[in-house]
C-alpha cells in the first residue's frame, strides 16, 4: 500500500513536470498530447474505477495548484475520468493493448471536449467545430500514441503491485 | 462520489474569489516544484539551442561581418539621434508629460513552466509575491511589446495569462490620427500562429495594414502607451459593424523567455502580500 503511493505520487509528479516543460517542444501543429490524462486513463483501465477515481483526482489536484484558475475543477474533472475509465474496467479485457489505445482515444475525446464547454459556454464565442478538429481530435490521437508506450510500462508495475500485494482486494 | 464533488465544488466556489485563504494551498505545490521546473525548461532550451548552434554557425559568421558595418553607421546615428532625444527631452519637460511608465518599476523574470493543456495561453515565472508581483500586474518583454498579464501569484512563482489567450482582451487604441479605441482579444484560431483579433474597432475609424495598437489605459490593469502590435489585415464582413483586424503582437509567443513586470509603487505599500 505504502508502496502504491509512493510510486502514483512518483508518477503523478514526473508526468506534470514533463507536461508543463519539456512536452511543449514535443507539440506537433501546436497541439500537445496530454500525459496525465493518459496516466490517469490507464490507470483506471488496469486498476478499477476506485484507483483511477483516486489517481485521477490527485492528478487533477497538482494540476489546479499549479494553473488552475479555481482549486478543484480539474481534481473533480480528472477523478471522473478516472472513475469512468475505471468502469469499463469488467467488461473487457482489459490488459489488451489495443482495448487501451482505443479507450484513451475516446476519452480524451470526451475529456477535452468538456473542458472546452465548460471554460466557453459563457464566452458566446463557441467554435465547437474548429476546437473538434484542430484541437481535440489531433491531440486525443497523440494521446493514443502516447498510450501505446506508457500502457507497457503500467503494465509492468502493475504486475508489480499484484506479486507484492496479497489477493485480498476490497471491491 | 457525489460527496467529493459537493465539497469540490464548494471549494471551487471559495477559491474562485482571488483574495480567499484557500488559495494559499497552491503554494504547497509551486514552491517546491519552482527550482524543478526552471532546471527542466533550461534543459529543453539547452538542447534546442546546441542543435540550432551547429547549424547557425556559418550564418553567424557572415552576419557578424555585416553587422559590424552596420554598427559603424549605426553608430553615427546615434551620435545625431542623442541630440534629438535631448532637444526632446526638453520639450517633454516644458509639456509636463510624465515618464511612460514612471508609475511603475520593472522586475525581470524567466519562464519556468507552461499550462498543461491546449486551451489555454497561460504561463508560469520565477517570482511571486515575495517579490511583489501581484495579480493585474502588466508583463512585458524587454522591448515593451505587450505580453499579458498576472492571473495569480503564489510566494515565489506566478501565473501570466497572454494576450493570445482566449480569456484576455485587453482595451487597445489605434496609434494614428483620428484613431480609436477597439478591443484586443485572443482567438482559438490565431493563437497558434501567435497573433490576436482586434474587434469593436469604431466606425469612424480607418484601420490599415501597419497600423500600431497600443493600450489605450482603459480599465485601469495596463497603463497607457505600451505598444501591444501591428495591424497585419483588416477583414471586412457584410457588415461594416463587423469587421475586425488581425494583429501581430509586439511580443513573439513562440521565442518567450525572459519577460518584466511592471509593478505599480503606488499600490505597493497598501497592499496585502505575504499575507
Amino acid at each position: 500500500m505504502k508502496r502504491k503511493v509512493l510510486f502514483y505520487s512518483f508518477f503523478i509528479l514526473v508526468f506534470l513536470l514533463l507536461q508543463t516543460t519539456l512536452l511543449h517542444y514535443a507539440a506537433i501543429m501546436g497541439v500537445i498530447p496530454n500525459i496525465l490524462v493518459v496516466f490517469i486513463i490507464i490507470t483506471g483501465l488496469l486498476r478499477g474505477n476506485i484507483e483511477g477515481g483516486i489517481v485521477g483526482f490527485f492528478a487533477g489536484l497538482a494540476v489546479d495548484l499549479l494553473f488552475g484558475g479555481v482549486l478543484g475543477f480539474y481534481a473533480l474533472l480528472g477523478m471522473y475520468l478516472g472513475i469512468a475509465a475505471g468502469s469499463v474496467n469488467r467488461r473487457l479485457f482489459r490488459e489488451n493493448l489495443l482495448v487501451a489505445v482505443f479507450f484513451t482515444f475516446v476519452y480524451s475525446v470526451l475529456y477535452e471536449f468538456l473542458i472546452y464547454v465548460i471554460n466557453n459556454i459563457m464566452s458566446g464565442n463557441m467554435q465547437y467545430l474548429y476546437a473538434l478538429t484542430d484541437v481535440i481530435l489531433p491531440e486525443s490521437v497523440y494521446n493514443s500514441i502516447i498510450a501505446l508506450l506508457m500502457f507497457p510500462l503500467l503494465i509492468r508495475v502493475e504486475g508489480w503491485f499484484e506479486g507484492k500485494e496479497s489477493k485480498l482486494r476490497k471491491y | 462520489m457525489s460527496f467529493i464533488t459537493i465539497i469540490l465544488l464548494v471549494v471551487m466556489g471559495v477559491s474562485a474569489n482571488k483574495s480567499s485563504k484557500l488559495n494559499w494551498l497552491n503554494n504547497i505545490l509551486s514552491v517546491p516544484m519552482k527550482p524543478v521546473q526552471g532546471f527542466f525548461t533550461t534543459v529543453g532550451r539547452k538542447v534546442e539551442g546546441t542543435f540550432s548552434f551547429f547549424k547557425d554557425i556559418e550564418a553567424v559568421r557572415k552576419e557578424n561581418e555585416q553587422l559590424k558595418i552596420q554598427i559603424a553607421g549605426l553608430e553615427k546615428e546615434n551620435r545625431e539621434l542623442s541630440v534629438l532625444k535631448i532637444k526632446n527631452d526638453e520639450l517633454r519637460q516644458a509639456l509636463s508629460l510624465k515618464e511612460q511608465f514612471g508609475d511603475y518599476s520593472i522586475l525581470g523574470s524567466n519562464i519556468i513552466a507552461v499550462d498543461p493543456g491546449n486551451w489555454f495561453n497561460v504561463f508560469k515565472i520565477d517570482m511571486g509575491s515575495k517579490e511583489g508581483v501581484k495579480t493585474d500586474a502588466p508583463v512585458v518583454t524587454s522591448a515593451r511589446g505587450l505580453v499579458g498579464r498576472v492571473v495569480s501569484s503564489d510566494l515565489t512563482t506566478s501565473n501570466v495569462q497572454t494576450i493570445i489567450d482566449e480569456k484576455s482582451s485587453v482595451s487597445g487604441w489605434i496609434a494614428k490620427a483620428g484613431g480609436g479605441h477597439a478591443i484586443v482579444r485572443g482567438d482559438m484560431q490565431l493563437k497558434e500562429k501567435g497573433l490576436c483579433k482586434m474587434d469593436y474597432i469604431p466606425l469612424e475609424v480607418d484601420v490599415e495594414v501597419g497600423d500600431i495598437i497600443e493600450t489605450s489605459g482603459l480599465g485601469g490593469i495596463y497603463p497607457k502607451g505600451i505598444l501591444i502590435g501591428e495591424v497585419i489585415e483588416v477583414r471586412k464582413t457584410n457588415s461594416e459593424l463587423d469587421r475586425y483586424a488581425i494583429i501581430q503582437p509586439a511580443a513573439d509567443f513562440k521565442r518567450l523567455e525572459e519577460v518584466y513586470v511592471l509593478k505599480n509603487n503606488q499600490s505597493n505599500e497598501t497592499g496585502s502580500a505575504g499575507k
